[in-house]
Formats: structure tokens, sequence, C-alpha cells
């Protein structure tokens, strides 16, 4: 029973509060409504916390005086609630409680109560708290009251300016500041348009109630404020700086203002005198315009490049704002600056934040010699019309204009590479042994295919550096093509026997121990092609500073008798370049010492820091204007110039002989032979000339017609062995023979096109055999491998066809070529018989010259480019002797004169190669007298009669040396040589 | 300079005093004054420097200042190795002569004290516990030579000591030059003379000097040479100065190597014999009046070593015949003024021809099959010259081997670089040079076998060159056979002590009962831990 009645309690509380609160609230709405009436716009603290007073005090009466309402129904007198449903039970629930609180009262007896108590929980148990007091109770009239209130207060907070505003002011009453100014939300809108400086090319932005505003500098702001309550008068303030704002339409203020630096941007508003302030924290971010920002990405600095060089200039620039331009400048050795336009934005349509770029320069543009080094850079500038232009300036690259030294250091470090990698390469070889096995065999010849591949490549490397060097006393690259080419053809020599099925090991050392030999050669020859460019290079630089040694005495004479600032400048850059090239001068002579076998130096003379010191003193006597010490001081520099040069000079010849005196002896006979040999295939096509001239106009080798006719046969084969050439699935297939058949099939189209059936037949004869071997290649390898669905075989039968094809070309070419000789008289045809013999000889002279070159001094070629053009011209003799044997004087004529113009082309090459390298090693200037440039102007000796006798004694000799037996193929020319020396 | 014309010039220079004085009638005894003088000359001469200085002292306090007394003073004091002295009192002597004509002589050699005294002034000096043996040497670097020296100068000293009959007044002084230039300036000789005929030492002045080794590319014998310049020192004493080059020159050789062993046999080495047996053969064999005033002077080292090799087996001949009583009893009569020819032939009782016939008939005359060649000594050209010997490699195909083998070398591809060098051996076996770079390079690759298979017949051959020695003795070490490599690594060293690697292996030779510290000591200070050809 008490439970039941305490939550009867506890109901009846709950639905009075509820039934009270509404009332209360809407009661405190209506103080805060009349409040409002009589206050400003903006409360202070004082102000608000009046205001919550009242609300609160009217909140709580009218709360109490609701709640009054409960008082009948407290103790057991609850017992009320239940009249209206059972009015007994009422009656018997309250005697119950007031018994069970009297219980102490003398008489009474307690089971007669528990027995009224338990009947009374009985009859409430059958009457739920909800039927007693259900919440339908709440809907009353003062709830209905208190609601409408409260909606009438929203009401006018949502569309009473001044209502709101008090009641936002009473939330958050303003703070009022030393000078009287109230600081809240007095903005109801911030309208911000920025129009930016035209230079940026930018739309203008509008920003609604900003927070932070982020324009670069010089751009316009337009503000336009909205004021929660009417005001008389606006203020902007940017940081300290205060600015007044116009009125406007709608009780609005605007105004306008140029940005400059960034600040905290502010509103204050004036009303009723009082002034308020905009609660609101705002800031101005105004963006400085960035420098641009340049870098050459090439060329790198301390590129060296050739006087004629066309350079090409790589940058990148970028500027927040926008580039307006970018220039190069150049300083010169002199100091004198040049200038250049390479981009602008008025030429480009427009700034751009990022550019890359680049623009050719010939550097002969520049008033710049051999040896100068001129220092550029690049410099960008904005667009910025507001606080610049501003200019961004790259980093500093020098360029040195090659000199002779420059440009074998070039290629030194390449060359020094390759030349260690032959070593380790050749340490590889012979460090592992050929396995027998298949696996391991293979794996060894991969490493060194991979290595070796690496090798060659460096070397390629080399050569395209020593052929952009351009320098006569170079690198011989002929030779390093040579090594390039052999070793090439002993890898693929070795590679075809590690195939699928790896060869016998007997095969496979045979082809180690040729490839470990050719290296051995190698090895040998780069290390002195190696120190010989070392010992080029000292002595280049020890020349060019003799050259810049003679520039200063010019300079200093020049100075001496007229003195000017410029000819000071030009005498104390020309110093500074002397300063830089014995720097480098003692780099190479370090290279010297490690490199350079210690017999052709003399390590304790090569020293150059005397040098240097009497430069640095030259120097300094000239800064002093002090000549005539600057004079003795150049003496000293002289004559050390001098020993240098000699010594190295000294080195550099011992070296030329030892290393290369024997192969350089052996090519000058070498030459002597092809210049015979040269002069005999002259003459026996200058024979055939004539008789084919005898023959004209109907001495013709061979029908036009007919050779033209052929000429598609020759073009279709062509076509078939570029099929051949291609690669198949799974099958590749390289062949020399194949190349060289069809770089010969080619030759034989554009002779039959000519109409020159002679020259036809030999290639065709040529094409046809590499053909054959091509096909015997092809079948062998089908043979061990036939590749993915018979690829290999397939292209072997189509080889062999086409070897067939070719042969049977050929054939057709010699008929018509023979029939076309069928004018000639049994007297001419005779005269061509009887050169078959001398043609015959040549060749084998050739052949033997050829052999010569291949085996050179130490089984190094003496020059793998003449190997090659020996060959060539021995297949044109071999031409011209079957023409010969033809009678085709035509054919036999072209023949010839090829084979003649293959070797005056190889001696005119050979020749230049050999050229004596004027002014090197020559110790002292008085030698330098003797280089090919200054005899031209020596005098010129007449001999005198008896001068010109040639001696009996020598004459005698002569005529013994004519009765030996002349070489085979070199008797004409030989003949001819003595009666020349003779005459 | 010869007793006559000293005799000569002192008679002059006394006589110019002898005028200025006779007023005062004191002639007889300026007569006296010049044979004494003479007498001090001689005995300077004869290396007896205590009894000529006793007789210049009275000299001196008779007459003080004399430029003649005080000239011999200068002498006295050079032969004792006091330069500065020496030099101080020549230049009082030349001064203080009347006669300009009469000083002359005296001029070139006291400018050759001076010189002494510059090139030796910032020398060093070590001295054996009891001070009989000086070695003074240029720097630090020749610290190593000391030991070796002093051991050889103590045992050579007992040697000739037995064999000459009496010993040397000390102290024995031993100079090193840093090179042949410096050789050169404290001798008579010019350096190109020196380096013509490969002279690398000298006895004169009661002194000997030797060319460091370092001065020559690889070394030379300089413990032998030592030993060869200490008998010449010890016939000039014995002989009073009086025996003939090549007396001198035939007992040095023969004797050279005494002090390792004194009852060992004569052997000439093979180069030497082949040039005699060449010599004999083309009847070129040199006079014994071509090898007067110096073997130096020859024009070739060739010729030098032929002569060395003729008197050399003369004496050896000579001793063999007619016994080492018969060589002292020789010395005595050359003392004493005899003809050397007479003075061997009175002492053995025959006649020269016969002698000289008896040694000409013993001389090689087969030819032998394949002669070593010689060798020949090489003075380094800079200080930073690399001892580099592959030019001297004569066969071109083992010299183009060898380069390759060294390219591998030098990027340390031992394994390749021994089969380079291999196939430059097979090229030519009797190189030395070939040998010696792959018998270091098996060692390097680790078959000690291959490296002392390489070197070992070719140590007899030539047993000069160092770099072979050093191998073979390296080589030993490492197949554990430590007392054959001891003797082999000094054997090297005693060429080349300027080579770290032998003094390096002795001191990590187990047991060899040696002075290993010493050894250490020289690997460390010849940067033996950096290892390099």
């Amino acid at each position: 029973m008490h439970v039941y009645v305490r939550r009867l309690g506890v109901r009846l509380w709950l639905q009075q509060v509820l039934r009270a609160l509404p009332l209360a609230l809407g009661v405190a709405c209506a103080i805060l409504l009349g409040a409002s009436l009589f206050s400003g716009p903006v409360l202070t603290t004082t102000g608000a916390s009046i205001s919550w007073l009242c609300v609160i005090a009217a909140f709580g009466v009218t709360l109490a005086l609701q709640l009054r309402a409960l008082a009948p129904f407290r103790g057991s007198g609850i017992a009320r609630l239940l009249e209206a449903q059972d009015r007994s039970l009422s009656s018997r629930v309250r005697s119950a409680l007031e018994l069970s609180a009297t219980s102490e009262m003398p008489g009474q007896s307690p089971e007669l109560l528990s027995a009224h108590v338990a009947q009374v929980e009985r009859r409430l148990a059958e009457l739920p708290e909800a039927q007693v007091l259900p919440w339908s109770r709440l809907s009353h009239a003062t709830s209905a009251v208190g609601l409408s209130l409260l909606a009438l207060c929203a009401l006018l907070v949502a569309t009473d300016a001044r209502f709101g505003a008090f009641v936002g002011a009473l939330l958050s009453p303003a703070p009022v500041r030393e000078d009287g100014t109230r600081v809240s939300s007095v903005v109801r809108q911030l309208r911000v348009k920025l129009t930016y400086p035209s230079y940026l090319g930018h739309e203008p932005t509008t920003l609604v109630d900003p927070i932070k505003i982020t324009a670069p500098r010089g751009t316009n702001m337009e503000l336009q404020v909205e004021p929660r309550f009417p005001a008389e008068r606006g203020f902007v303030y940017l940081g300290p700086r205060a600015s007044n704002l116009d009125a406007a339409a709608g009780g609005a203020f605007v105004t306008r203002l140029a940005l400059r630096e960034s600040a905290s941007l502010r509103i204050q508003l004036e009303s009723g005198g009082v002034r308020y302030e905009d609660g609101t924290a705002r800031t101005l971010q105004v963006v400085v315009d960035r420098t641009p920002q340049v870098t050459i990405e090439s060329p790198a600095s301390s590129t060296v490049v050739e006087p004629n060089d066309v350079l090409s200039l790589r940058f990148f620039a970028s500027d927040d704002a926008g580039l307006a331009s970018v220039d190069m400048h150049a300083r010169l050795p002199s100091g004198e600056v040049k200038q250049r336009r390479l981009w602008s934005a008025l030429d480009d349509g427009g700034a751009r934040t990022e550019l890359r770029a680049s623009s050719a320069f010939a550097i002969a543009e520049l008033p710049v010699q051999e040896g100068d080094v001129v220092v550029l850079w690049l410099e960008a500038h904005d667009g910025d019309l507001v606080s610049g232009p501003n200019t961004g300036k790259s980093a500093e690259v020098s360029i040195e204009v090659a000199s002779p030294g420059k440009r074998l250091a070039s290629f030194i470090p390449a060359l020094q590479a390759a030349a260690d990698a032959a070593v380790a390469l050749l340490g590889d070889r012979l460090e592992s042994d050929v396995p027998a096995d298949a696996d391991p065999a293979r794996q060894r010849f991969a490493k060194l295919e991979r290595a070796s591949g690496a090798w060659l490549a460096q070397i390629d490397e080399v050569v395209r550096l020593a052929e952009h060097a351009k320098d006569g006393r170079g690198l011989d690259t002929d030779q390093l093509h040579g090594v390039r080419k052999r070793n090439k053809r002993l890898l693929d020599g070795e590679a075809a026997l590690h195939t699928a099925s790896v060869a016998p090991i007997a095969l496979r050392q045979n082809a180690n121990e040729r490839s470990v030999g050719e290296l051995e050669r190698d090895v040998i020859l780069l290390a002195d092609l190696l120190a010989k460019a070392h010992v080029d290079e000292a002595g280049a630089i020890a020349d060019e500073l003799r050259d810049l040694k003679k520039r200063i005495e010019e300079l200093m004479s020049k100075l001496d008798k007229s003195s000017s600032p410029e000819d000071e400048r030009k005498l104390l850059a020309e110093i500074a370049q002397a300063e830089r090239r014995l720097a480098e001068l003692s780099q190479s002579l370090q290279r010297m010492a490690t490199r350079v076998p210690s017999e052709f130096v003399n390590r304790e003379a090569l020293k150059a820091p005397e040098s240097e010191t009497t430069l640095a003193e030259l120097e300094n006597a000239v800064r002093k204007h002090d000549l005539k010490s600057a004079a003795k001081h150049l003496d000293d520099l002289a004559k050390q110039i001098d020993e240098l040069a000699s010594q190295i000079g000294e080195g550099g010849m011992k070296l030329r002989e030892s290393r290369f005196g024997p192969r350089d002896q052996a090519m000058a006979g070498a030459r002597q032979n092809l210049d015979m040999l040269r002069e005999e295939q002259e003459r026996l096509a200058g024979r055939s000339e004539s008789v084919m001239q005898g023959t004209q106009p109907g001495g013709k080798s061979g029908d036009d017609g007919a050779a033209q006719g052929l000429a598609p046969r020759a073009d279709a084969l062509r076509k078939e062995l570029d099929q051949l050439g291609t690669p198949g699935p799974g099958h590749e297939w390289q062949s020399q023979a194949l190349d060289r058949a069809g770089s010969r099939l080619d030759d034989t189209r554009e002779a039959l096109e000519n109409g020159d059936l002679s020259a036809a037949n030999g290639t065709a004869q040529n094409a046809a055999q590499d053909l054959e071997q091509a096909a015997n290649e092809l079948e062998n390898e089908a043979r061990m491998y036939p590749g993915p669905n018979g690829e290999a075989s397939r292209k072997a039968e189509a080889a062999r066809k086409a070897a067939n094809d070719a042969r049977d070309l050929a054939n057709e070419i010699a008929k018509n070529a023979q029939e076309g000789s069928a004018g000639l008289s049994p007297a001419e045809r005779q005269r061509l018989q009887q050169d078959v013999e001398p043609q015959r000889k040549t060749r084998d002279a050739t052949s033997q010259l050829r052999d010569t070159m291949e085996k050179g001094v130490d089984g190094t070629p003496l020059s793998p480019d003449g190997v090659e053009s020996l060959e060539n011209a021995q297949q044109a003799m071999q031409r011209a002797e079957q023409a010969l044997q033809r009678g085709d004087a035509k054919g036999a004529s072209a023949a010839q004169r090829e084979a003649s113009t293959k070797l005056a082309k190889l001696a005119e090459k050979l020749a230049q190669e050999q050229k004596p390298q004027h002014g090197r090693g020559s110790p002292s200037d008085s030698q330098e007298a003797e280089s090919g440039d200054d005899l031209e102007n020596a005098p010129v000796h007449i001999p005198g009669a008896d001068e010109f006798k040639a001696p009996a004694q020598m004459r005698r000799k002569l005529l013994d040396a004519m009765r030996e037996a002349s070489p085979s193929g070199y008797e004409a020319a030989i003949q001819r040589y003595y009666q020349e020396l003779l005459r | 300079m010869s007793p006559r014309r000293r005799r000569t010039w002192h008679a002059a220079l006394l006589a110019s005093c002898l005028l200025a004085s006779a007023s005062q009638g004191r002639a007889e005894s300026h007569f006296d004054r010049i044979a004494e003088l003479d007498r001090a000359s001689d005995m300077i001469d004869e290396l007896d420097l205590d009894q000529a200085e006793r007789i210049l002292a009275k000299l001196d306090a008779d007459d003080p200042g004399s430029p003649a007394v005080t000239w011999e003073r200068a002498q006295l004091a050079f032969y004792r190795g006091d330069y500065g002295e020496a030099s101080t009192l020549g230049k009082q002597a030349i001064d203080a002569a009347p006669n300009d004509r009469a000083t002359k002589p005296w001029r070139s050699l006291q400018e050759l004290m001076q010189a002494t005294e510059q090139v030796t002034r910032e020398y060093r000096t070590a001295r054996s516990e009891d001070g009989r043996y000086i070695v003074e040497y240029p720097d630090d670097r020749d610290r190593v030579l000391v030991p070796y020296a002093l051991d050889v100068l103590r045992a050579m000293d007992q040697t000739l000591t037995r064999v000459m009959g009496r010993p040397l007044p000390g102290p024995i002084r031993l100079e090193v030059y840093a090179s042949s230039e410096a050789l050169s300036k404290v001798s008579t000789l010019t350096v190109e003379q020196i380096q013509t005929s490969g002279t690398v030492a000298l006895c004169k002045w009661n002194r000997l000097m030797i060319t460091s080794p370092r001065a020559l590319v690889r070394g030379y014998p300089w413990v032998d040479t030592i030993a060869h310049e200490l008998t010449h020192l010890y016939l000039s004493y014995i002989t009073k100065d009086k025996a003939p080059v090549w007396v001198q020159e035939g007992t040095a050789k023969l004797l050279e190597r005494r002090w390792r062993d004194d009852k060992a046999p004569y052997v000439l080495e093979p180069a030497s014999r082949a040039l005699l047996e060449k010599a004999t053969r083309d009847n070129k064999l040199l006079t014994f009046d071509q090898l007067h005033p110096s073997i130096a002077l020859l024009p070739s080292q060739d010729d030098a070593a032929l002569a060395f090799a003729q008197v050399s087996t003369f004496m050896d001949e000579y001793v063999k015949v007619h016994g080492e009583d018969a060589l002292r009893d020789a010395y005595a009569k050359i003392a004493a003024g005899t003809d050397a020819r007479d003075a061997l032939a009175g002492a053995a009782h025959t006649k020269f021809g016969e002698l000289e016939k008896t040694w000409r008939s013993k001389l090689p005359k087969a030819a032998v099959t394949m002669a070593p060649r010689k060798l020949a000594r090489r003075f380094r050209s800079s200080k930073g010259d690399a001892p580099d010997e592959t030019e001297e490699v004569t066969q071109s195909e083992a010299k183009r081997f060898l380069r390759i083998g060294d390219l591998l070398w030098n990027q340390h591809r031992v394994l390749g670089a021994m089969l380079e060098y291999d196939k430059a051996h097979h090229s030519d076996s009797d190189d030395p040079i070939v040998a010696a770079r792959l018998a270091q390079a098996a060692l390097e690759a680790g078959d000690p076998a291959r490296s002392l298979a390489a070197v070992d017949p070719l140590v007899t051959r030539y047993p000069e060159h160092a770099p072979t020695q050093a191998m073979r003795g390296a080589a030993l070490a490492a197949l554990g056979r430590s007392a054959e490599a001891h003797d082999a690594l000094i054997e090297a060293v005693r060429i080349n002590p300027f080579d770290p690697e032998p003094h390096c292996t002795l001191a990590k030779l187990p047991e060899t009962g040696k002075a290993i510290g010493a050894e250490r000591e020289a690997c460390t200070a010849l940067g033996g831990a950096q290892k390099s050809r």
C-alpha cells in the first residue's frame, strides 16, 4: 500500500510541475518582452544581469504559485485522489494510512490493522495509478496560457530585430572598453569585393562574411557592411589605421581600400552616441609577390664546348604571379658582360607561372677564344607592377671553350675506365676455367657476355668523346673500332657455342683462348693509348701555357707603352687563365705519374709549384703596376714553362718511340706498299679505259636494256632477304653473311640500273656466295635447334632458295655481260687478256698487304679500317680480273677504278692518321721554327748543279737493287720507282 | 799524390822559407825538417797516423804556421775523419804558402775536404761497443744498414788480420752516401764515371766509402762490398800503399766473401765467368797495365767486371798453388818497394811469366751453354723513381706478358697476373725479373711451391738479383723451411735492405734464433705493413 501511495504521489508532483512550467516560462518571456521595450541594441553586463534577475524571479513566483495547489494531498491526504474512483476505498486507504502512522497507540490490535491493510492492498491492486491520475490531466488552461506566451516570444525573437538583438545581447552581453566602445556582434553581413592588380589578369571575386581575406598586394578591396541595428556612422580599421565607412542605401555602409600589407580587420558602428565594434575577429592577409625562380638545367657547369658549337641552353623558370621575361647573361674573361633575351611574355601570349624551355646560342656569338671560360647565368623577371618587377637569378654556370688539352682530357677518364674494364675482363676470363658442364658454362659465359657488353659500350663512349673532341693529336679511334669489332666477332662466335645446346668443351676452350689472346693485345693497346693521351694532354697544356705566356708578353709590352685599364683587365684575365691551366697541368702530371710508366717521365722534373708562385707574383706586380718586376717574373715563368714543356716533350717522344715506334715503322712500310699498289691499279685501270674508249660507241659492255631488265629480279631478291632477316616468333637469327649478301644485292641492283653489267656480275656472284654461306649457317642451326613450329627449318629452306635464285641471277648477268663484249677486236681482247696476270698479282699483293695490316706488329692490326678497305679493294680487283678474262673492258675498267679509288682513299686516311704532330714536344721556342707552319715561310734553298748530281756510288747501288727480284704484284711499280730515283 | 811529387812540393815550399831565413844561419835544420815532413807524409799514406802526428807536432812546435806542416796536419785530420779541421787547416796552409804554383795541387784536395765536410755535416754516427768500428750514414733511412755493416766489419777484420798477419790500426770508418752524386762529391770520380762503371764504393783516405743500396734500383751486394773495401784498406796498410791496382782488386775480390766462411773456396759468379770465357775465347783479356790507376775508370761495366774476374782468378790461382804464406811474403816485398810482379814471383820462387802462364792455362774456355746475362747496376734517376725493372726484360714476348701481368696485378687480379707472368716465364725462363714476379704472384695466390720453382733455378745464376733472393726466401718460409728461408732472406737483405718484405718475413720466421726484434723494427720502419711491389 505504501508503495502504491508513494508512486501516486510522485505522479501527482510530476503532472503538476509539467503543468506549471509552460506558464512560468511564458511569464518569464513576457517579462523579457517588456524589458526589451526599455533597453538599447546592446546590453552591457549590468543591464543583462538585472534583466536576468527579473526573468528568474517571474519564473520562480509563477512556479511556486502553481505548486501550492498540491498542499491538500500531503500525508494521508493523498487518499483523496481515490475519491473520484472509489469513495470507500479512499476512506479505507486514509484510515489505513493513519492507523499505520499511529501503530504505537494502546489498545490497538495489530492483527486487525494488518488485516485492514491487506484488504486495502487487494483493492488497490485492482486500481492502476494511471486510472487515478491519467496524463490527460496535463491538458490544462495554465499550460495553454504558458505555451501561448512562449510562442509569442519566439515569434518576436525571429521577426523583431530589436527583440532579437536584446535576446542576443542578453545571452552575450557586450564588454565595454575603456573608451566606452561596446564590443558585440553588430554587423549582420559583410560583403567584400576584391579587384586584383591588372598584371595578374584575374577576375574580381566577392566574399560574404569572410573571416580571413587573402589577396595579392595592390588588390582593391570594396567593403559593404550591413549593421544589425540602425547606426549613424561606420568605421573600418586595418590594423591601427581607421577609415570611414560611407553610408549607403538600406542603412548599409561601404568603402574601398587598396591592400598594401597584412593586418586585422575591425568594423565599428556608432549609434545613439555609443560606439559599437563588431566582435568577429577578421584578418587581412596580403600576399607579397615572390621573386621568380630560374635554374639552368643544361649545360652543366664546367662544360667544355667547341668554338663552333651551338649550345642548347635548357632552363626552368617559375613565378607565383607570372613570368614576364628571361634573359641570359654571359661574363667574358675580360669582365665584360653580354646580355640576351631568351623569352618574353609579350612574344609568348602572356605571362606564365612556369616555363621550361631551351634556347640555342652559338659560342661564336661571343668574343671568346680557345681556353676562355665564360660564366653564364639567367635572370627571370616577373610582371609585378605594384612593387616590382622582381628579378630572380640562376646559379652561375661556367663554360669553357675547348683548348687542345681540354679536348684530350674530355675522353681520358672514359679511356681510363675502358682500359681498367679490359683488364678486369681479362682477369675474369683468366681466373675462371671453362666448365665442362652445360649450366655452369652458360652461367660463366652469360657473366662474361654482360661484362664484355658493358666494356664495348665504354669503348663506344670513348670513340664518341674522342671524335667529338676532333683533335688531331687525339686518339687512334681506328684502333678502338678494331678492338670493338674483333671482340664483338669473338663474342658472337662464343655465343653460338652457348645456345640451347652447349658446344663441346674443346671448342669452348678454344674460343676462350682466342678471346684471352685478343684481350691481352687490347689491354696493352689501351694502356699505351692511355699513357699517350696523358702525355699528350700534359704536352698540350704546356703548349697552351706557352701561348698564354706569349700573349701575356704582348699585353705587357702594350701596357708598357700605353697604360689603359682595359689592357690591364685583359692581362689579368690572361694571367688568370694561365693560373687555371697551371692547375690543370698539375693535375695532369699527377695522373701521368700513375698511368705513364716511369721510364717515360722524369717525375722529379715534372713539378709545377714554382710556376704557380711565379704567376701569383706576376699578377701582384701587374696589379701594383710594377711592370719591371712583372717582366722579370714573366721571364722566370717562361723558363719554367719551357723546361716543363721540354721534359714532357721528351717523355712523349720516348713513349711514342717505345710503344708506337715499331707500329709506326710497320705502318710506314704498309703505306709505301699501298702507294705502289694504288699506282699499279691506276695504271691497269687506264689501260682498260683506253681499250674501252677504242671500242666506243659500239663497244658497250652488255646491253643497257638487258641490264635494266634484270634489276627488278635483284630488287625482289633483296626483299626476300629482308624477310629472311626479320626475327620470327621464338627464333632470332643474325648472320653477317646475310647482311653482306643484302648490301651486295643493293650494289647489284644499282649497277644493273646504271647498265653496268660487269659490276653487277661481280656483286651478284659475291651475293650468291654470301647467301650460300648464310644458308649453310641456317641449316646447321636448324639441325641443332629447329625453333618453335620449325621456324628455323622454314628459314633455312627460304635461305637456300634465295641462294639458288642469286646464283641464277649472277649467271644470267654473266651471260649478258659476255654477249655485250662481243664488239671487241682480237687485238683488244688480247690486250685485256695480257692484263689478267698483272691484275692477279696486284690482287695477291693487296691480299698480302691486308694480311700484314691485320697481323700488325704484335697481333694488333695496324689499321682495322685499312684491313676492311683492302678487302673491298681485293673484291673489286677480283671482279676486274673476271671482266678482263671475259674481255669486258668497261666492266674491268669500272672495277679497277673502284679498287684504285678505295686504295687512294685508304692511303689518304692513313696519311691523315700518320700526319706528324707539329709543335709537340719541342723543348724550346727556338725549335718551334722547325714546325711545318714555319717551314712554309722559311727561305728556300736552291741547290746548285753539283749538289743535284746523284753520286755514282748511289746509282750503282740502285742498279744492283733493281736486279733483285721484286715482290709479287709490285714489279711494275718498283720498276718505275727506281727509274724515278735514277732520273 | 805520389811520394816523389810530394817531396818536390815540400822542397819547393820549404826552399822559399829557407831563402827567407838563410840569413839567420838556420839552413841545415831546414833540410832536416824537409826529411821529417816527408816521413810524416809517408806515414799518413801508410796509415801510421799516430807516428805521423807525433812528427808533425814536433815540426809545428819548431816552426809554427809553416804552410807545409799545416798542410800535412790538414791531411792527417782528413785521414782521421775530422773534415772540418782538415778543411780549415788546408785553407790556412794555402793562404800562408808564398808560392801559388806550389799550392795548386793542394787546392783541389782542400776543395774535396770542404765538399766532404759539407756532405757529411748532418751525418749520424753508430759505433761498435769497443769503438773500433764506426758507421756514418746520411739519414735515418740508412739506419737499417748499421747492424749488418758492423757485423761484416767485425768478421772481415778478423779474417783479414789472420790472412795479412797483423791487424789494422783502428778505428775503421765506414761512410755511407745517399747517391752516386754524393759519392762523386767526396771522391775524385765524376758521376758519369761512377754510373758508367757501376762504381758503388771506394776505399781512400783511411775510410771505406759506399753508396747506399737505396740509390740503386735493385740494390747491390753492399755487405760483400764493405768486406771488399776493407780488404783494400788492409792492403794499403800492409803494403804501405804500394800495391798496384790489379793486386788490390784481385785480392779484394778473392777475399770479399771470406767473412762468411773463412774456408770457402773462391767461386766466380756465373755472369763474370761468362765474360771471362768470352774474353779468353776472343783473346780480349785486359792487360794488367790497363787496370791502372783504377778499375772504376774503365769504359764500361762489362770491362770492369772482366777486370775483376781476371785479377781475382789470378790471385785465386796464386793462393791455391803457393799458399797464403807466399801471399803475405809477397805483400811484405811490395811494402819494401819491390815491383808487385817480382814480389809475387819471388815469394813463389818462380817467374811472373810462369805465374801468368799457369793462370791462363786454368782459365775457363768451354763456352757455357747459356750464360746468364749481366744485370746492370741501375742508379735511380730521381727520388721518386719506382724500382721498375720491366724495361730490362730483354725477350719481347716475355716483356709483353709481363706488362699484362702487371696491369692485372695493379688491379689486384692476383691469379690472372700469375697466369700472365707464367706465360712470360715460359717465353724466357732465364729472366730473373720475370721469375721474381711470377714467384710473388704465385705466393700471393697461395701456391708457394710454384713460387719457389720459378726462382730456385735462377738464384745461383743471378745471385745479385735481390727480388729473386727475397721471393725464394718468402716461398721457403711459406713452405715451412725456416732455416733455408732465413739464409735466403738474409741474402736478399745483403743486397737490398730497403725492401721491407724480407725483414717482415724474417721477423715472422719461427725459432731461427736470430735478431727478430731488429727485423721487426726494420719491417715497420720501411713501411712493411703496406704491401707493395
